[in-house]
C-alpha cells in the first residue's frame, strides 16, 4: 500500500505531523490572506487559487497552540478533505514543509489511551515514526471534530459558502 | 621721734651753748658785782682813806703852824706872825672842809660818830689853840709852851686816834670787800670751771656718742662699700637706728639687694648667653654642613639640570617628528575609512545579490516539494521524477543553506566593516588631537628648554647663595666663638660679685664654655674657584651625558 505510505510532512510549533501525500493538492507560498467577517478564530480568510476561493486555516490556533510569526519557510498546504458525500478544498498554514515520504514502519498506531485521558477531539489518526522522530498523523477529515458546535457549525456555513 | 644727727648735733651744741651762756651770765654777775665793790672802793673807801691822810696831815700842820707861831723867829718881819695866824685859820677851813667831806662820804654811823668826835675834838684843839697863841702874844711863852707840849699834844694824839680808828674801819670796810670779792672770784672760778667741766663733759659725751654712732655707721657703710668694691653681695646687715646713717646703710642694703638681683640676673644670662653661643656653634657647625651638602646637592642637580635639558630637546625632537606621523595616520586612517565604506557598499550589494539566490533557492525549493508531490501522487510512474524533485530539492536547499551562509556572513561582514569603518571615522579626529597634542607637547618641550635654562640659571644664583651661606655660616660660627668667650669674659667679670649660693653656678659656666671649633671651610670638592658658579650650555649637542640618549626610531 504505497499510497497510504507516502506523506507530506511538515511542522507547527516544532511538533511534527504528516498527512497522506493523496490528500495533498498543492503546496504554495504565503500569500495575502482576504480576512472573512465573523470567522472563527482559526480562520485566517481566503486565498485565490487561478480563480478559485480557497479558505485558510491556522494549524496552530486549531492544534491550540501559541502563535508565532510568520518565517520565510511558512506555507501553505492544499489538501482536500471528506465530510459524508462532500469534499472541500483547504489551505492549512504551517510553519514548514518538509518533504514528502514514507513514514518508518509503514506501520500507524492509533492513541488508544487518547480516550482514557479524556481527549476526546483529537483529530489524530495514528503516531508513527520518521527518521526516528514521533510524528502525529492527521485524520483531515476529523481535523474540525474537536471545534465546538457554533465553530464547527460557522466552518460548516463557510464552507457550504464557500461551496 | 626720729633722733638725727642733725637733732643730736643741734641738741649738743644747744646744751653746751647754754651751759656756756650760764657761765658767761654768772661771769658776767660776779664781774660786775666785783665792779660795783671795785667802784665802791675807790669812789668811796679811797677817797675817805685819802680824805683821812689830809685830815691827818692838815691837823699835823696846824700843830705845826701853831708851833712855828710859838718859835720866835728872830728878825722876823712884821707880817710873820699874821701870816701864819692866816695860815692856821685856813688850816682849820680845810679841816673843816674835809670833816663835811668826810661826812659825805660815808653813811657809815661808826665811822660818823668818829667823825663827831674828831670835830668835837679838833674844836677843843682850836679852843686850846687859841688859848696858847693867846698865851703867846701875851707873852707867856711858857704857858702857852707847857699847852702846846701837854694839853695840845694830847689833843692831837687822840685826834690822830680818832682817825686812825676811822682809817681801821675804812680799811676794814675795803678788806671786807677784797674778801668778799676774792671769795666772789672763787666762786665764780669754781662755778665757770665746773661749768666749763660740765659742757666740755657734755660736749665729750654727746660727740662721743655723735661720733661713735657715726662711726660704727659709717665703718659699717665703709666695710659694705669694701665689700661691694670686693665684689661681695653675699652681706645684709642689719640696720638699727632711725638717722641718716641708718638711712644710707638702708640705702646701701637696698642696692645690694638690687645688685644682688642684677647679678643674679646677670649670671643667668650670661649661662643662657653660653649655652646659646654653644648652641649657635654648633647651629652654625650644622648649616655649614647643610651648606656643604647644598652645595653637593645643587651640582647634582646642575648635572640633573643638564641632563634633564638633553633628554627635552630630544623630546622635543621626537614629539616634532611624532607630530608628521601622527598628522599622516591621521590621512591614512581617513583613506582607510573611506575603504572600508567602499567595502560595506560592496558587501551591502553581494547580499542583495545573495538575497535573490535565496529567494531563488526558496522557491526552487517549493517548486521541488510540489514535484515531488505531483510525482508522489502518480504513484509508480512518478518514482523517477520523484527522486529528480528529491534531488532538485536537496540542491535548492544546499543553494539555501550557502546563500544563507554567506548572507549572515556578508551582513557579519558588513559590520564589522562598518564598525571598523566607525572606528576608524573615530580614530581620525584621536589622531588628529594627537597630533595637536604632540604639537603642544613640542611647543612645551620647548617652553621646558628655555625653562630649564632659567633652572640653570637659579642654580647658578642658588650655588651663589649657598656659598654666601657658606661664608655667613662660618662668620656665624666666628661670631659664635667670640660670643662665646664674650660670654666666658662677662662670666668672669660676673664672678667678681659674689652672690650667696652662686659660686658652683659661675664655675659651671665657665664649665660650660662653648668648644667651637675653627670655621668649617665649606666647599664642594668640585666647586670652580673663580666666581662660584658655573657654566650651562645648553646649546652643545654632543655633551658627554647627551651621549648615553639614544635617538627613539627616526
Amino acid at each position: 500500500m504505497t499510497d497510504s505510505a507516502d506523506v507530506v510532512t511538515f511542522n507547527a510549533d516544532q511538533a511534527l505531523y504528516a498527512v497522506p501525500v493523496s490528500r495533498v493538492q498543492e503546496i504554495l507560498d504565503l500569500r495575502p490572506v482576504a480576512a472573512m467577517p465573523n470567522a472563527p478564530a482559526y480562520l485566517l480568510g481566503i486565498i485565490d487559487l487561478r480563480g478559485e476561493n480557497i479558505p485558510v486555516v491556522d494549524l496552530r490556533r486549531l492544534l491550540g497552540r501559541p502563535e508565532t510569526a510568520d518565517t520565510t519557510q511558512s506555507r501553505i498546504l492544499v489538501v482536500w478533505l471528506a465530510k459524508g458525500a462532500e469534499r472541500a478544498v483547504i489551505g492549512i498554514k504551517t510553519d514548514r514543509v518538509i518533504e514528502v515520504t514514507r513514514l518508518d514502519d509503514a506501520e500507524v498506531k492509533p492513541l488508544t489511551e487518547a480516550e482514557l485521558l479524556g481527549w476526546t477531539g483529537s483529530a489524530v489518526a495514528g503516531i508513527g515514526r520518521c527518521r526516528g522522530e514521533v510524528v502525529s498523523l492527521i485524520d483531515l477529515d476529523r481535523l474540525f471534530d474537536r471545534v465546538d458546535l457554533g465553530a464547527q457549525a460557522l466552518g460548516a456555513q463557510a464552507l457550504a459558502d464557500v461551496a | 621721734m626720729r633722733l638725727t644727727i642733725k637733732t643730736k648735733l643741734v641738741a649738743t651744741f644747744g646744751l653746751v651753748f647754754a651751759l656756756w651762756g650760764v657761765s658767761t651770765g654768772l661771769a658776767v654777775t660776779y664781774l660786775g658785782n666785783s665792779y660795783e665793790r671795785y667802784q665802791e672802793t675807790v669812789e668811796r673807801d679811797i677817797p675817805q682813806l685819802m680824805t683821812l691822810q689830809d685830815l691827818a696831815t692838815r691837823s699835823k700842820e696846824e700843830r705845826l703852824t701853831l708851833s712855828e707861831i710859838l718859835i720866835g723867829l728872830p728878825n722876823a718881819p712884821e707880817t710873820h706872825i699874821p701870816r701864819l695866824e692866816a695860815l692856821l685859820l685856813e688850816r682849820a677851813e680845810q679841816i673843816h672842809a674835809l670833816e663835811d667831806q668826810l661826812a659825805a662820804q660815808t653813811t657809815d654811823p661808826a665811822i660818823l660818830d668818829l667823825l663827831a668826835r674828831f670835830a668835837t675834838l679838833h674844836d677843843d684843839g682850836e679852843a686850846l689853840m687859841e688859848r696858847i697863841k693867846a698865851a703867846e702874844f701875851a707873852g707867856d711863852g711858857d704857858t702857852a709852851n707847857t699847852l702846846y707840849h701837854q694839853e695840845l699834844a694830847a689833843t692831837g694824839e687822840e685826834i690822830l686816834l680818832v682817825l686812825d680808828q676811822i682809817e681801821t674801819i675804812v680799811k676794814n670796810v675795803v678788806v671786807e670787800n677784797e674778801n668778799t670779792t676774792a671769795a666772789d672770784y672763787y666762786a665764780a672760778r669754781n662755778t665757770m670751771v665746773g661749768l666749763f667741766a660740765l659742757s666740755a663733759l657734755f660736749a665729750l659725751v654727746l660727740a662721743g656718742w655723735t661720733l661713735m654712732a657715726l662711726s660704727r655707721g659709717l665703718k659699717a657703710s665703709v666695710a659694705m662699700a669694701a665689700a661691694i668694691a670686693d665684689g661681695d653681695l653675699r652681706q645684709s646687715p642689719e640696720v638699727r637706728g632711725n638717722d641718716e646713717i641708718a638711712d644710707l646703710l638702708k640705702a646701701q642694703r637696698a642696692m645690694v639687694e638690687k645688685l644682688r638681683e642684677v647679678v643674679e640676673n646677670v649670671s643667668g644670662a650670661v649661662r643662657n648667653v653660653a649655652a646659646g653661643s654653644t648652641q649657635m656653634a654648633s647651629t652654625s657647625e650644622e648649616l655649614s654642613q647643610g651648606a656643604t651638602e647644598q652645595a653637593s646637592a645643587t651640582e647634582e642637580s646642575s648635572a640633573a639640570v643638564e641632563q634633564m635639558t638633553a633628554n627635552i630637546k630630544q623630546s622635543a625632537e621626537n614629539a616634532t617628528l611624532t607630530e608628521k606621523m601622527a598628522s599622516k595616520s591621521a590621512e591614512d586612517a581617513r583613506a582607510s575609512g573611506k575603504a572600508v565604506a567602499d567595502a560595506v557598499d560592496a558587501m551591502q550589494t553581494i547580499a542583495e545579490r545573495i538575497m535573490i539566490v535565496q529567494e531563488i533557492a526558496r522557491q526552487t525549493d517549493l517548486l521541488a516539494l510540489n514535484a515531488a508531490v505531483e510525482a508522489a501522487r502518480a504513484g509508480e510512474h512518478g518514482r523517477g521524477f520523484a527522486v529528480v524533485a528529491a534531488e532538485v530539492r536537496k540542491l535548492a536547499e544546499r543553494s539555501q543553506q550557502a546563500a544563507a551562509e554567506i548572507s549572515s556572513l556578508s551582513a557579519a561582514t558588513v559590520r564589522t566593516a562598518a564598525s571598523a569603518g566607525e572606528m576608524l571615522q573615530g580614530l581620525v579626529p584621536d589622531i588628529e588631537k594627537t597630533s595637536a597634542l604632540v604639537t603642544e607637547i613640542s611647543v612645551a618641550s620647548r617652553e621646558l628648554a628655555t625653562g630649564s635654562a632659567q633652572i640653570s640659571l637659579s642654580i647658578q644664583q642658588l650655588d651663589k647663595v649657598t656659598q654666601e651661606n657658606t661664608a655667613a655660616s662660618e662668620q656665624l660660627s666666628a661670631s659664635a666663638t667670640e660670643l662665646a668667650s664674650q660670654a666666658d669674659a662677662l662670666a668672669e667679670a660676673i664672678a667678681f660679685f659674689k652672690v650667696a649660693g652662686d659660686l658652683g653656678a659661675t664655675a659651671e659656666v665657665r664649665a660650660e664654655a662653648p668648644v667651637v671649633k675653627p670655621a668649617v671651610r665649606v666647599r664642594s670638592a668640585g666647586s670652580r674657584s673663580s666666581d662660584g658658579g658655573f657654566d650651562f650650555d645648553l646649546g652643545d649637542a654632543n655633551d658627554d651625558l647627551d651621549q648615553h640618549f639614544k635617538r627613539s626610531a627616526a
